[in-house]
């Protein structure tokens, strides 16, 4: 009983690659914060999230995966941020105490 | 079908109940047994034996307001009702109606042989035997139980020496079941569907499962982590929600609402699909608006994670998040008013049968519908502010969650007890029990509205006298509620020990269950799964 | 006709090991996200003293610990694409490689906390309360996020372990990766909510 490989294997360089976009990043967000450049915190969140990305689409081979697998993760994140948003309604205008 | 049946039959389809031949013995079988029926049935029956655990704890607290203090003393009433709430919200009602019916049903009604993971299903099980297990144990271990009520509000519950540390941990580990239900029935919904049954063929009542599933698995990691910051501050005295160490303990408001508001999600949610299996049935008619209905679920569990804070108008928050929260709360109350129109709506013109299960799913629109539009009136922001704390919300959250979810259960109890078991109970007894026990239910809860309007203030041990009447006849209806009850539960285990044997499709049902027989075979069916050729419940139904 | 369906079974399951590993993971987001959301809650509130809390931190373990973790990432996606190719060996070392880093990651950060402790900075003790209320919170929230994350990775390393039992006894084949990669998905998770943690406790600027 012969069973196809339903998607093909990540090349090695393809994933050296993206090791070496990571530590680059790495690199980089550490520059941002010792350089105590304006809107540090922001380009720190930033440069996590490309990484994270980077890691979702290469390393957990999302970009193999069907469309109903890719679209469904931003139910979870839409979750998130909506519980994110709808607490900072609280706490961004709670009279000072 | 019936001569393929008798052939199967013949070939040793044996019922799911029998013991598989081997050296197991029944106990162990059970136990250890992958079958999503008997791990149904299994839940079941615990489900039940901790319902009565907790009705008998109700019953005790009313008994005091008889005359407070000749029972019991007030800080016996605070660990009542704190157990109370612990037993019948996190170990009856928010796992009920996926973990008992839709265990046994989901893969039976989208024509599948089991759940996706037997296995991750079993121990599911077993993780919620665990974590009742600590419960209990937080009972009886030295010490007091539990006193913080069922919220387990901070810095109360970091600060009380009572035995908080292992009811937390009994419920945290409980979400980790629910956690593993939810995600084992929505893979399931996606993958192992029988030939034919595409989306929108599906019965309503997995279409719930499904919208219940989605919140079970994003909205318990929040009271998980939040419980464990309780544990971690009465341990380790990390101080997340302790205000003398930095923390807020409005953040754990915020916290445990985000899941405990949706929890009424996914206790309702299911209990509506339910009713809206029963209705059509019982009406001989194809549900008015299918796909409202299903929408109706999918937007019920997503405008149900931005609703929390209406828990929390009087805790101090923000007048932005008041205002922001209360008006998303009025979001919320339009999908369920689609969902009661479309019952009310399929039961017109329709040839109504009203057999048992018939008058539970009536019940259940009345005593829901009181329960959502008192929902609607506390919800809004001024009269919140007066109703919020007193017996109006105690009376709000049993006519949504017993008189809501509860009857919903005992609707589904009856309509699917002749599968479940192959035996039909007797109806006269059953109308009887319902009767007593609506009686009953509106005699306990409906004085609390008026006490609580007229200020009666929960958790309390003692009263005023002003409240004399209203305790006095919801003391009375608390008495009469568990006669309906017993009458009920009566009536059911006599039918499981006598009754007559059921025929495969005593109600007339179109829905893929009830093209098998009862009970089922451990396979579910007894041939190859019937395939579905259009909408569950297009007259004539399937098969 | 047996046969066919054992094909059709077969990419069901894989389907069903698939979607359930991801719905995990979306637990597990949850699960952290909460945690993320009381941590910016709490900085919002006390930005300097979360300024003054983050000073004990090690820059350099910091980050040779990102790098770590990182590594890891890689070479197990690298077992991964081994294993697809038939490469049972390759796949079998760099699996051990990928545990070794994980071990590698929790001995930096054991040190670290061995650090913080030896100065008497751990819940609940008399240094750090007498410390302000936001670096109390500060601490106790580095010790909840990063225990949280460790027991995380702990369980990464064992299910990576059995993951190479597995592959030896040739369980895990160039035809059935299914759980290989599950144990993938899982670990890069843990990676993911590094690098998340990385800035939110080591790169505190003003
Ligand atoms: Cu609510």
């Amino acid at each position: 009983m012969k069973l196809e490989v339903p998607e093909g294997a990540t090349g090695y360089g393809i994933l050296f690659f993206i090791w070496i976009a990571l530590a680059a990043l790495l690199a980089a967000t550490i520059a941002i914060a010792l350089m105590n450049v304006r809107m540090a915190v922001a380009l720190n969140f930033l440069i996590a999230t490309s990484m994270a990305l980077l890691n979702l689409f290469y390393f957990m081979d999302l970009r193999h995966e069907d469309r109903f697998l890719k679209t469904i993760i931003f139910l979870a994140l839409f979750a998130l941020t909506s519980i994110i948003i709808l607490t900072y309604s609280d706490v961004f205008y709670r009279m000072a105490g | 079908m019936t001569p393929a049946h008798e052939s199967a039959a013949a070939a040793g389809q044996a019922s799911y109940l029998e013991n598989p031949p081997g050296r197991r013995g029944v106990f162990a079988s059970w136990m250890l047994s992958t079958d999503h029926k008997r791990i149904g049935v299994m839940y079941l029956m615990a489900l039940l034996s901790f319902f009565w655990v907790g009705v008998s704890l109700g019953l005790a607290m009313r008994l005091n307001m008889l005359h407070p203090g000749a029972l019991m003393q007030a800080q016996t009433y605070d660990e009542l009702f704190t157990v109370h709430g612990i037993v019948q919200l996190f170990l009856v009602i928010i796992p009920g109606v996926p973990v008992a019916f839709g265990n046994f049903f989901l893969p039976i009604m989208i024509g599948a042989r089991d759940v996706a993971f037997p296995r991750l299903n079993r121990l599911s099980w077993w993780v919620y035997l665990t974590g009742a297990g600590i419960v209990v144990l937080s009972l009886f271990i030295s010490g007091h139980p539990p006193d913080t009520g069922w919220t387990f509000y901070a810095p109360y519950s970091i600060r009380t020496p009572t035995n908080v540390s292992l009811a937390v941990a009994g419920v945290f580990v409980l979400g980790f079941s629910s956690i593993l239900t939810g995600l084992n029935f929505v893979t399931t919904i996606h993958t192992m569907r029988g030939p034919g049954m595409t989306w929108l063929r599906l019965p309503l009542f997995v279409w719930t499962l499904y919208a219940t599933g989605w919140v079970q698995m994003l909205a318990t990691p929040v009271l998980a982590i939040t419980l464990l910051f309780i544990i971690m501050g009465r341990v380790l005295g990390i101080g997340f929600f302790d205000p003398s160490r930095g923390g807020d303990p409005i953040m754990y408001e915020h916290l445990f609402w985000t899941y405990s508001h949706p929890a009424v999600y996914i206790m309702i949610l299911p209990a509506m699909g339910i009713i809206s299996e029963v209705i059509p049935t019982f009406a001989r008619k194809a549900i008015f608006g299918y796909k409202a209905v299903v929408f109706a679920s999918l937007a019920i569990a997503g405008v149900g994670y931005w609703v929390w804070g209406h828990h929390m108008f009087t805790s101090g928050m923000s007048n932005t998040a008041r205002v922001a929260f209360s008006l998303l709360t009025f979001f919320v109350a339009i999908p369920s008013g689609v969902k009661v129109f479309n019952w009310v709506a399929t039961l017109y013109k329709g040839s109504i049968r009203l057999d048992a299960p018939m008058w539970w799913a009536v019940s259940f629109i009345f005593l829901f519908s009181i329960g959502g539009l008192s929902g609607l009136i506390q919800g809004a922001l001024a009269p919140n502010l007066d109703l919020h704390g007193t017996y109006w919300i105690v009376a709000h959250i049993h006519y949504i969650v017993f008189g809501g979810v509860g009857t919903a259960l005992f609707a589904g109890l009856h309509y699917w007890f002749p599968k479940m078991f192959g035996r039909m109970y007797r109806e006269r007894p059953a109308k009887l029990g319902w009767l007593i026990f609506f009686i009953g239910f509106n005699l306990l809860y409906f004085p609390m509205f008026v006490m609580g309007a007229e200020g009666m203030p929960r958790r309390w041990f003692d009263y005023s006298a002003q409240y004399h009447t209203g305790q006095m006849i919801s003391v009375a209806g608390s008495w009469v509620l568990a006669l309906g009850l017993l009458i009920i539960f009566g009536n059911l285990i006599l039918a499981l020990f006598r009754g007559e044997a059921a025929p495969e499709n005593p109600w007339g049902g179109t829905t893929l269950e009830w093209h098998t027989p009862s009970p089922p075979p451990a396979r579910n069916f007894p041939g190859e799964i019937p395939v579905i050729k259009h909408v569950s419940y297009k007259a004539g139904g399937n098969g | 006709m047996a046969e066919m369906e054992t094909a059709a079974e077969f990419r069901q399951n894989r389907m069903a090991a698939k979607y359930g590993m991801w719905f995990f993971l979306y637990t597990e987001l949850l699960f952290f996200g909460a945690m993320f959301l009381l941590y910016s809650v709490y900085r919002y509130r006390f930005p300097l003293d979360f300024h003054a809390g983050a000073k004990e931190e090690n820059l350099y373990t910091g980050s040779i610990n990102t790098l770590v973790l990182l590594t890891s990432s890689m070479t197990l996606a690298m077992a991964v694409s081994a294993i697809k190719r038939g490469q049972q060996k390759v796949s079998e070392r760099l699996q051990m490689l990928t545990m070794a880093l994980g071990v590698v990651f929790l001995a930096i950060k054991y040190y670290e906390w061995h650090w913080k402790i030896a100065k008497g900075l751990y819940p609940n003790s008399p240094v750090l309360l007498k410390l302000p209320k936001g670096e109390i919170l500060y601490f106790g929230l580095y010790y909840a996020l990063t225990g949280l994350h460790a027991l995380h990775l702990i369980v990464g390393i064992v299910v990576v372990g059995f993951m190479l039992r597995y592959t030896r006894k040739g369980v895990i084949n160039r035809e059935n990766t299914a759980r290989l990669e599950n144990a993938g998905l899982y670990w890069h998770f843990v990676d993911i909510v590094w690098i998340y943690l990385f800035p939110l406790f080591y790169l505190v600027t003003k």
